[in-house]
């Protein structure tokens, strides 16, 4: 099972695409959106250069995700990985992530619920 | 941009050396999938994708329903208990499935096993008719080898060792002693039947048949072995496929996590940490 792992412009693009939707889907977060993408950039700019995707990054929802799109991505991104522990791992962190967006203002809205089982069970099949 | 993504992996390594609880690998394989749980009720949920990751790419079903799977290798696993009266060595050591998931590919085999690696169960009369084996000094004393004790003990007794009793009641009794001491034959009665066995041919007969069903009864033992050696071999290619469905499961909690995963991880975190500024909550709504 071993692949290619998905270039680092893939894998960051998802993880933008995959915080704005859990945060959008109860509402629209265009302040918060810029926010979160800012900090985005600003945390990986600590590593290194991102002017290479830092308008990819900005402009990652120009287009609205579609659940089926991020599943579809997500998938990729898993599969690329070269061992299940790696999948595990990865899922385990998308996660946790999602978990921490849709719990980040206190509340667990019934369609960030509904998009989040959503996206879990998507995996599953 | 693969530049990037090495500093990242970087220093996702870095980090987690310099905090070995950091990230992924705290709450990970440690925790167990169960933890999720407690932040939100989707535990369960994420625990079996992520159990399904563990063995196959995501959106694949993994080696068949395995939802069904732990009572079918459980009921095979019973199905053994039957035959650990004997070859439970054999089978123990031939059984890594046992010792969790394989036995859902076993598990047809150990069907199969029971089924067809012993039609001598059916055609084991042993088996069955061995507590036969086991009754078999009582039963075959009392059914064959004891008629003569019902023909014996006391007529023949009396007869012999009591002609006394009859004219000495009490005292003779106790002159006769000795008698008693024939009288305790059931001691002795083993030698009585001994002697028997000269007059009474049926006594020995039954030894003899005693001696055969326990020498049939090693032949059984080594049937059972070959049995289950033939099923061991059987179960070798399964055990295989077991192996490795094992192996994965392993080493899915002792696998360590490949760079690219650290770097894809930190990435996910970068943007988790991304969604309230300094660990707070603060992406509200306009």
């Amino acid at each position: 099972m071993e692949q290619n792992t998905l270039p680092i412009e893939i894998i960051v693009k998802l993880a933008a695409k995959t915080g704005l939707y859990f945060a959008c889907v109860d509402g629209d977060y265009d302040k918060s959106e810029q926010e979160f993408i800012a900090r985005y950039l600003d945390r990986l700019a600590e590593v290194g250069d991102v002017s290479d995707v830092r308008y990819m990054i900005e402009h990652a929802t120009d287009v609205p995700v579609s659940m089926d799109e991020l599943v579809g991505e997500t998938r990729l991104l898993l599969n690329s990985l070269p061992t299940p522990a790696d999948r595990q791992a990865v899922t385990w962190a998308l996660y946790r992530f999602i978990d921490k967006v849709i719990h980040v203002d206190g509340v667990v809205r019934e369609p960030e619920r509904e998009a989040f089982e959503t996206w879990i069970n998507s995996l599953l099949t | 941009m693969a530049n990037l993504f090495n500093k990242i992996i970087n220093a996702a390594q870095a980090a987690s050396q310099q905090q070995p609880g950091y990230g992924y690998q705290q709450g990970y394989p440690q925790q167990g999938y169960g933890a999720p749980q407690q932040q939100g009720g989707f535990g369960g949920m994420i625990g079996n994708v992520l159990n399904q990751l563990g063995t196959t790419p995501a959106g694949q079903q993994p080696y068949g329903p395995q939802q069904g799977y732990p009572q079918q290798a459980y009921g095979a696993q019973q199905a053994y208990g039957a035959q650990q009266g004997y070859p439970q060595q054999g089978y123990q050591q031939g059984y890594p499935q046992q010792q969790g998931y394989p036995q859902q590919q076993a598990y047809g085999a150990q069907q199969g096993y029971q089924q067809q690696g012993y039609p001598q169960q059916q055609g084991y009369p042993q088996q069955q008719g061995y507590p036969q084996q086991q009754g078999y000094p009582q039963q075959g004393y009392q059914q064959q080898g004891y008629p003569q004790r019902q023909g014996y003990p006391q007529q023949g007794y009396q007869q012999q060792g009591y002609p006394q009793q009859q004219g000495y009641p009490q005292q003779g009794y106790q002159q006769g002693y000795p008698q008693q001491q024939g009288f305790n034959a059931p001691r002795p009665a083993s030698e009585r039947f001994g002697v028997k066995k000269g007059t009474l041919p049926q006594a020995g007969d039954q030894q003899q048949q005693q001696q055969q069903g326990y020498a049939q009864r090693p032949a059984q033992q080594g049937y059972q072995q070959q049995g289950a050696q033939s099923a061991t071999s059987r179960f070798g290619q399964k055990t295989d496929a077991t192996a490795q469905q094992t192996s994965a499961a392993a080493g899915t909690q002792s696998q360590q996590i490949s760079p690219e995963a650290q770097g894809v991880i930190s990435v996910i975190n970068m943007a988790s940490e991304s969604m309230t500024p300094g660990g707070t909550k603060s992406f509200k709504k306009d």
